[in-house]
C-alpha cells in the first residue's frame, strides 16, 4: 500500500468526527422535543426545560451506549433468530 | 477502520504496469466502499438510537435510564437490526435475480 499509514487514520477521525456531529444533533433535535412541550402541560413533576434537558442528555448518552452493545453483540453472535 | 490491509498482499507481482494500475485503481475503489460503509452504518447507528430513545424513554425525573426503559430499547433494537438483515437478504436476491436477468438479456443479443 503506498497511502501514508495517516491517511486511514485521518478517514477515521473524519468518521468520528461527522458520527458526533450527527449524534449531538439528533440528541438536541430529540431532548428539545421531549422537554420543551412539557413546558406547557403544567405537570410540575417534570420539572423545567432546563433540568429535563440536563437528564436527557445523561440518558440519551447511555441509550446511545446501549444501543451500540446490542449492535455489536448482534454482528458477533450473527442473529439467533 | 483503516482495514484493508489485507489485499495489498499481491502489490508485488509482475511488471505489467497497465495490471498494477488496475490493482491499484480496484483497491482505491475497495478503500472508497469501505468509507461508505463505515460513514453508513455510523449513520443508522445515530437514527437507531433516536428510533428507540423516542419510543421508549418518556420520563426525566431521573439523570439514567430505568429498567423498562432499558429493556425497551435492547428490544427495540433487536428488532429494527433482524428487520434490517432480513430486509437485506431479501433485497440482495433480488438484486442478483436482476443481475441474472440482465446477463441472459445480454447474452441473447
Amino acid at each position: 500500500m503506498n497511502m501514508p499509514q495517516g491517511q486511514g487514520n485521518l478517514d477515521a477521525m473524519k468518521a468520528e468526527m461527522i458520527f458526533v456531529a450527527d449524534l449531538f444533533n439528533k440528541m438536541s433535535e430529540m431532548c428539545f422535543k421531549k422537554c420543551v412541550p412539557r413546558f406547557h402541560d403544567g405537570d410540575l413533576n417534570t420539572g423545567e426545560p432546563v433540568v429535563c434537558a440536563d437528564r436527557c442528555v445523561g440518558k440519551y448518552v447511555e441509550a446511545t451506549n446501549k444501543v451500540g452493545e446490542v449492535m455489536q453483540q448482534l454482528q458477533q453472535g450473527q442473529a439467533p433468530q | 477502520m483503516a482495514g484493508l490491509g489485507g489485499i495489498g498482499g499481491f502489490g508485488g507481482l509482475g511488471g505489467m504496469n497497465s495490471q498494477a494500475q488496475q490493482q491499484q485503481e480496484q483497491m482505491r475503489l475497495m478503500e472508497m466502499m469501505q468509507e461508505m460503509q463505515v460513514a453508513d452504518s455510523l449513520r443508522m447507528y445515530n437514527e437507531l438510537v433516536q428510533r428507540c430513545f423516542g419510543h421508549c424513554v418518556e420520563n426525566f425525573r431521573s439523570r439514567k435510564l430505568d429498567g423498562k426503559e432499558e429493556a425497551c430499547i435492547v428490544r427495540c433494537c433487536q428488532k429494527f437490526l433482524k428487520f434490517t438483515q432480513r430486509a437485506t437478504q431479501r433485497f440482495q436476491e433480488h438484486q442478483q435475480e436482476m443481475a441474472e436477468e440482465a446477463a441472459k438479456a445480454q447474452q441473447n443479443k
